[in-house]
């Protein structure tokens, strides 16, 4: 058509009839081949833009970018015959990105949630899918595992399989859940810091002073039932209200009704702070998590003296408003969330968020893009990065401002050529709060001791139906008889689900899994181990896993 | 003004129910207009309370500062944006007029002739033929579609081979063409719809006295139903060019060359990843978030999309108002009978 | 009838009546064939492939193994899936009561204004609304400590506070009620009512026809077959309603505004493929039963 000046209307619907024919000519060919083994291929890998971006143009690049600039050009430099070519991909949109990776378009790194559904077991049945490519080559030949930070390297749940099968880079460190709060107003109230033990008593006396007049102690979205009782253990895959039974179907099942007394105790606590105490800003339509939403809106402008996040965000919240990383640290701390009224916290002190990538590579491209992806990002070219930002601004908090801190490899402390620490340049007080949080002793993680299933199971949807309507439904409800309709729910749907799991693999991890959980929780919450984990241990595991 | 009586307007009952109606029709225009005036007022609002609740009627320091920034964003975000706005705009418009240009008329034909030509039992299993595919929520067709443009007619992503040989099947490849949008919107089951609905209010007598003066039946069509139908192309076109316009997902998967992608590409995957951080798990407002840094290095926010938006919906304003004059030709037909 | 026409040709070169039927038989389908063609490549092979994906594992990689009706069986065992359906179908009914009829009064009114004020009510009436802008709109309207609408509620109408969107028993229908002046296709409603004649009206008049009458036995009867048209759209439409829902309440509170669309995509982002192609297929036979049901029904032919 692109050849034809002018159509008549009737040429055009001879046109349209044969549309597809005509575009044989144009658009005809069947799909090249991965290069001849054995000689010199040219390699070109596909991004999306992100975090592995082409290098930037423009007049006025920021430090940052004539950091990166200059690390991607050493890289290619070390691996002539690479090519990185930019795409206009969305990774973030799943219905995208599964359609791309079903036809073998997708680029060559992606985030390893937004198809594993950001969950442990969602991942590993993706890889299982073969939704992410296996990299244990590529990651070994380029020594990723030595770039590091340790603890990282330690927490695999997310990027390797229980056998040491890799198929993801971990790309940073993702801090429990908290919250961010106003260090002016809480020194209104005489305090200085959030202790770490703090318990939800403690904070709904904390937002009941910290509210005055049109300012709220507290913004809290529609999700904090999730974040309340999961610290009485009690949540969708919680350590009291979810046991395995080995079997040809789902593995696991549910119980809410054992515990039922607590669950009313969480949203007790809860709507008394909303609706009694009226000292949180909230409203059951505010779902954001984020910098960027209603809920940190409040707070920027000071009408809530705290806002649910996680830590990564301090460096995005400093940017938005238009502040030093200094002046943050002035301005806000951060503190995880509150503990259960019985000390238990099913939180870890991090977890890790790795990329995977495209599963069409053959083992080469991989190899080539686990190397840029390494070195860009963890290696020799973040350093690079790094003292670029440095010797531009003259200015080790710029790091930070633009790499939220702490990174996924070893320089979260020092980086070569750049002085002093970034724990000095990233606030002392602020760091000093996240070294504490990360040196926290790290619960069991299930995904670690049982193999992955291939099917996902049940999902979390009916959990979340009776979140929203106890957190903020004005109609009369009766949490015993919704506990006991969700467990009914959960476990009807959990039947049907065909289990790929071996037995006995299965009650072995079993085993060695409540053998840990037990002493970290002796360790950890000996209250908690001793009214709540042992009666559940008593029933539900011992007389079947011993 | 058919329905008021022609005599007796100053009455003070027809004066009271004609007021109330005027009274009724502005109240809706109010209520229409107030999103729109709330996009325009956070666009100019500066950046530290675009996103306060409640929205503010008028910002406290207007500022130009968003749409100075969005209007050079290839500029200052290569990064975020690989090609020139214009660039984007471009690809939309070949994009939207070339799927009009074939879908009004491969659709509006086969409308017509089921009205109108074919009867009885064909004209009913066409009917369902035409819109059985509306009853499908798209989404899950979406990866056999997106397959089909790798490797027609084959919704495999490698072609087969030939049986008996090393050959693949010789396949056509749309995907990453701006026909991987086109082609797949030849024929619109919603249009479809709209057009059979008009056409079969138009009585047969009309046609079968065009018969009856041995017009061809292409000819009727042309001569006789088209002009007095302008004002349901108007309509359909002006429908089918925001549905293409404002197409995301579809273009998104087919098209990865930023030569060609479109503007929602690009738009959308900004706003996306803003909204995207809005979201109730940590790992996903984290993993969104982690591209916002950039965007909010660079500025971006609330205000910033809102300037987006409007530019994005520009277009179609833009094509409203010219479908609008068309819509109004049928007004002058009607006085004409 | 088309016989008929044929019959009464005077022209004497026409054909023999076989020849001529035959030739008009295959322009006519040559009107449809072009459509046919699309439809057949683009609308139902890809839909094909999908209802048979959801008797399969429907990998997204791997090897593809037959399940059969498991897919079907796990969800009609889900106790998920009826609350979806009923849900759907209440929205359905809700929406299509509240926000169908009210635009083509509308179109009957903005048709009444002088031709100069309708230039510009239809501008901005029918002014297409941007997804971002209008969600921030309604978020704000609805929200229940600042919203328009609580203002309205406890300080105009002296109520207690309502719940609006987090009410289980009235969400639905808050979610309809912006509907009733964002429903799209007033604009086609317009292009049908200038088909029509002044003369009926005027004629009419005479016969002392006044405002309502003048509508019920003009103008709406004249719009019948457009009316079928956009009701069976509005039917399709509702029940597959996702993207209002998702946006305003994510389907709570308790479930009570997650429909069976909505439940697909969360079927789909768990990883389950084959269980989402499957919903959608049940979805695919019931609004199907419900279009037929209502063509047989709903005649639409205005000179009936």
């Amino acid at each position: 058509m692109s050849t034809s000046t002018r159509l008549s209307r009737r040429d055009f619907l001879r046109l349209a009839a044969v549309g597809a024919g005509a575009l044989a000519l144009r658009a005809c060919g069947v799909r090249p081949g991965n290069g001849t083994p054995g000689t010199t291929t040219r390699i070109t890998l596909k991004t999306g833009g992100w975090p592995i971006d082409v290098p930037f143009t423009g007049e006025q690049l920021s430090a940052f970018q004539k950091g990166y600039n200059k690390a991607f050009q050493q890289w290619l430099d070390l691996n002539p015959g690479v090519t990185v070519e930019k795409i206009e991909f969305n990774v973030w949109s799943a219905d995208a990105l599964r359609t791309a990776v079903a036809g073998g378009t997708a680029p060559f790194q992606y985030p390893i949630g937004v198809l594993g559904g950001w969950n442990v077991p969602g991942i590993q049945a993706s890889f299982a899918e073969g939704l992410f490519a296996d990299i244990t080559a590529a990651f070994h030949n380029n020594k990723v595992g030595d770039l590091l930070d340790p603890k990282v390297a330690a927490s695999t749940s997310r990027w390797q399989t229980r056998d040491g099968i890799v198929f993801g880079i971990p790309y940073e460190v993702v801090s429990s859940e908290g919250f961010f709060f106003n260090r002016a107003h809480l020194a209104e109230i005489g305090m200085d810091e959030i202790p770490l033990t703090w318990t939800w008593q403690d904070m709904r006396e904390l937002a009941l002073k910290l509210t005055k007049g049109e300012r709220k102690g507290l913004a809290m979205a529609a999700y904090v039932l999730d974040w309340i009782l999961p610290t009485m253990g009690i949540d969708f895959d919680g350590l009291l209200s979810r046991y395995p039974v080995p079997g040809r179907s789902f593995n696991w099942r549910w119980d809410f009704t054992t515990f039922v007394d607590d669950i009313a105790e969480g949203v007790n606590l809860w709507r008394t702070m909303y609706f009694e105490d009226q000292s949180v800003y909230s409203d059951p339509n505010f779902w954001d998590f984020s910098q960027n939403g209603q809920l940190a809106a409040a707070f920027y402008a000071e009408k809530a003296s705290m806002t649910p996040g996680i830590h990564l965000f301090f460096s995005d919240m400093a940017n938005k408003m238009n502040k030093t990383i200094r002046e943050a640290d002035e301005f806000m701390g951060f503190v995880r969330q509150p503990l259960g009224p019985l000390g238990f916290t099913y939180q870890l002190p991090f977890s890790v968020s790795a990329w995977a990538f495209n599963p069409d590579l053959n083992p080469e491209e991989l190899d080539k893009a686990v190397s840029l992806f390494s070195y860009m990002l963890l290696g020799d070219g973040f350093v690079t990065i790094a003292q670029e930002i440095y010797k531009e601004t003259g200015d080790p908090s710029e790091i930070v401002r633009a790499i939220r801190w702490p990174f996924a490899n070893k320089y979260s402390h020092t980086i070569p050529g750049v002085p002093g620490t970034l724990d000095e340049a990233t606030g002392k007080r602020y760091s000093e709060a996240i070294n504490t949080l990360f040196s926290q002793p790290k619960l069991p993680e299930v995904g670690e001791y049982v193999p992955a299933e291939v099917n996902r199971g049940p999902g979390d949807t009916p959990w979340y139906d009776k979140l929203t309507r106890w957190a903020y439904s004005t109609d009369p409800f009766d949490v015993k008889a919704d506990a006991a309709e969700l467990e009914k729910i959960l476990n009807q749907q959990a039947k049907t689900f065909p289990s790929g799991v071996d037995e006995k693999a299965f009650a072995e991890g079993i085993h060695r899994y409540y053998q840990d959980v037990a002493a970290f929780l002796q360790a950890n919450a000996p209250t908690f181990y001793e009214q709540r984990f042992k009666p559940f241990y008593d029933l539900r595991i011992k007389p079947e896993f011993g | 003004m058919s329905l008021f009586p022609a005599v007796g307007r100053k009455q003070f009952r027809t004066r009271l129910s004609w007021y109330t109606v005027v009274a009724f029709l502005w109240l809706g225009v109010v209520l229409h207009l107030l999103p729109f005036y709330l996009m325009m007022v956070i666009s100019i609002t500066p950046a530290s309370e675009a996103m306060s609740m409640p929205p503010k009627l008028w910002p406290s320091q207007p500022t130009l500062a968003a749409w100075r920034l969005v209007l050079n964003l290839s500029e200052v975000a290569k990064s975020v944006l690989a090609q020139p706005l214009s660039r984007y705009f471009l690809n939309s418009l070949i994009m939207t007029f070339g799927t009009m240009a074939l879908s009004i008329p491969v659709t509006s034909l086969a409308a017509y002739a089921v009205s109108k030509l074919i009867k009885g039992r064909a004209a009913k299993n066409l009917f369902i033929f035409f819109i059985g595919t509306l009853m499908l929520p798209g989404i899950v067709s979406l990866i056999p579609s997106f397959l089909l443009t790798r490797n027609f007619p084959f919704p495999l992503p490698v072609a087969p081979h030939i049986p008996g040989t090393d050959i693949p099947f010789p396949t056509l490849r749309l995907w990453n063409t701006y026909w991987a949008v086109i082609v797949p919107a030849g024929f619109s089951a919603g249009n479809f719809l709209l057009f059979k609905g008009f056409f079969d209010g138009i009585p047969d007598s009309i046609i079968n006295a065009a018969r009856v003066d041995g017009g061809s039946e292409f000819n009727i069509f042309r001569r006789i139903i088209l002009p007095m139908s302008i004002p349901v192309y108007a309509v359909v076109a002006y429908f089918q060019f925001g549905a293409t316009w404002d197409s995301y997902l579809w273009p998104l998967v087919v098209i990865q060359d930023s030569k060609i992608a479109p503007l929602t590409v690009a738009i959308r995957s900004i706003t996306d990843a803003f909204n995207y951080a809005g979201t109730t798990n940590p790992m996903t407002a984290f993993g969104a978030s982690a591209q916002m840094n950039e965007l909010l290095r660079q500025g971006l926010s609330w205000n910033g999309l809102m300037v987006l938006g409007l530019l994005q919906a520009l277009p179609v304003f833009l094509f409203f108002i010219i479908a609008r004059e068309y819509l109004l030709k049928g007004v002058k037909i009607q006085g004409l009978k | 009838m088309t016989a008929s026409a044929e019959t009464l040709n005077p022209s004497s070169i026409a054909p023999p009546i076989e020849v001529a039927q035959r030739r008009r038989f295959w322009t006519n389908w040559l009107f449809v064939i072009p459509a046919m063609l699309f439809q057949f490549f683009w609308g139902w092979y890809p839909m094909v492939v999908a209802i048979f994906l959801s008797l399969t594992n429907a990998p997204i990689r791997g090897d593809l193994q037959w399940r059969w009706f498991e897919n079907y069986a796990r969800l009609v065992q889900d106790p998920l899936v009826p609350f979806a359906f009923r849900v759907t179908l209440v929205y359905a009914a809700l929406s299509i009561a509240l926000t169908f009829f009210i635009p083509i009064l509308v179109a009957i009114l903005l048709m009444e204004m002088p031709p100069k004020t309708m230039r510009i009510m239809m501008i901005l009436w029918y002014l297409p609304l941007s997804g971002i802008a209008s969600t921030l709109f309604w978020q704000y309207m609805y929200n229940e400590s600042f919203g328009i609408f609580q203002w309205i509620a406890t300080a105009v109408l002296g109520l207690e506070p309502q719940a609006f969107l987090s009410s289980e028993r009235w969400v639905l229908f808050w979610l309809v009620v912006p509907g009733i002046l964002m429903y799209g296709p007033g604009l086609y409603y317009m292009a049908g009512l200038q088909s029509i004649p002044k003369s009926y009206y005027e004629a009419a008049e005479i016969e002392g026809a006044g405002f309502w009458r003048k509508i019920w036995t003009i103008s709406l009867p004249r719009l019948r077959p457009i009316i079928a048209m956009t009701l069976t759209f509005a039917i399709i439409g509702s029940l597959q309603e996702f993207t209002w829902m998702d946006l305003m309440t994510r389907g709570g509170p308790n479930g009570a505004s997650r429909t069976v669309v909505m439940y697909m995509f969360t079927l789909l982002n768990n990883g389950r493929y084959g269980d989402a192609t499957a919903l959608a297929v049940m979805l695919f036979i019931l609004i199907m039963a419900i279009v037929l049901v209502y063509r047989a029904v709903f005649k639409s032919d205005p000179d009936v």
